[in-house]
């Protein structure tokens, strides 16, 4: 057994974050059943939140782990399980008393074109079912497609700006230790988890990204 | 009831408490973790409202 850890860019760092936004292009396929095909989103697309300086390797932007193309490409000689995905950046459409696609109201926060070192986001191209001993809450299961919607990870380590909730012993998210074998970046089939293998974790701590934690959330069993 | 403007602005000024609107971003991380945006629903986010209302002590704005 060995432990299973979620990517996690922190907020409030002292590095630039931005916002996530959605559209509905950015979901994959829809099945005949009206549920998208489970995959990660077509692509990212960003704003940026005041104060862009200095940039970490990791951006925080929500969910999906947002990061420098550069620090990403030489991850991946080390990790695998993972391609670049792409990002995009909303228009600063914001004038004064303009809402922005984003439906905010406020002056531009960063000029676009944005000219900075290229990001891309962690696009897991291994994705894996939970083991049933997995402490989920499960909001609906389509009887079409067998797609969960799950409403809670129960037990997983969780970092927030009140601080940090350690993982609950013999809780969390289980894996089959054969479907994560070595250095692999991999997401729970259903949910908007980055997770990697311990030995995932080592490799890419031996690059010492900067603006980048892991998660203690489950075990590879 | 409507929350009044003034009070408005001050909940989600970055000082309020330690910040309104870092642990909206929190909560959505959360939330975006759980289940992919397409699947959000009205619920999910009025639930996030209503507990950090009441983190905040507002619940008495009741809020709508």
């Amino acid at each position: 057994m060995s432990k299973i850890w979620a990517l996690h860019v922190p907020t409030q760092a002292g590095f630039a974050e931005a916002s996530s936004f959605y559209e509905s292009a950015m979901a994959g396929d829809k099945l005949p059943c009206g549920h998208p095909v489970d995959s990660p989103p077509r692509y990212q697309l960003l704003e940026w939140e005041p104060g862009g300086e200095p940039l970490g390797d990791f951006v925080a932007a929500g969910a999906w782990i947002v990061g420098q193309q550069q620090f990403l490409s030489r991850m991946s000689k080390l990790v695998h399980g993972y391609e670049l995905g792409e990002v995009r950046y909303i228009e600063p459409l914001r004038k004064k008393g303009m809402r922005s696609p984003g439906g905010r109201r406020g002056p531009p926060r960063f000029e676009l074109p944005y000219e900075g070192p290229p990001l891309a986001f962690i696009s897991p191209t291994c994705t894996i079912g939970l083991l049933p001993e997995s402490t989920v809450d499960v909001e609906s299961t389509c009887p079409v497609c067998g797609s969960i919607t799950y409403r809670a990870f129960r037990g997983i380590e969780k970092l927030s700006s009140r601080g940090r909730t350690p993982r609950t012993p013999n809780m969390g998210l289980f894996v089959r230790g054969q479907d994560v074998l070595g250095s692999t970046i991999f997401r729970p089939r259903f949910t908007g988890l980055t997770l990697c293998t311990d030995e995932a974790r080592q490799a890419i701590e031996s690059l010492k990204p900067t603006n980048l934690v892991f998660r203690d959330v489950g075990d590879a069993v | 009831m409507g929350v009044p403007r003034p009070l408005h602005k001050d909940i989600h000024k970055a000082e309020m408490n330690g910040g309104f609107n870092q642990r909206w971003k929190d909560e959505l991380l959360e939330l975006e973790e759980v289940k992919p945006k397409h699947l959000w629903t009205k619920e999910d986010v009025l639930g996030i409202r209503d507990k950090l209302t009441a983190e905040f002590g507002l619940s008495w704005l009741r809020p709508k």
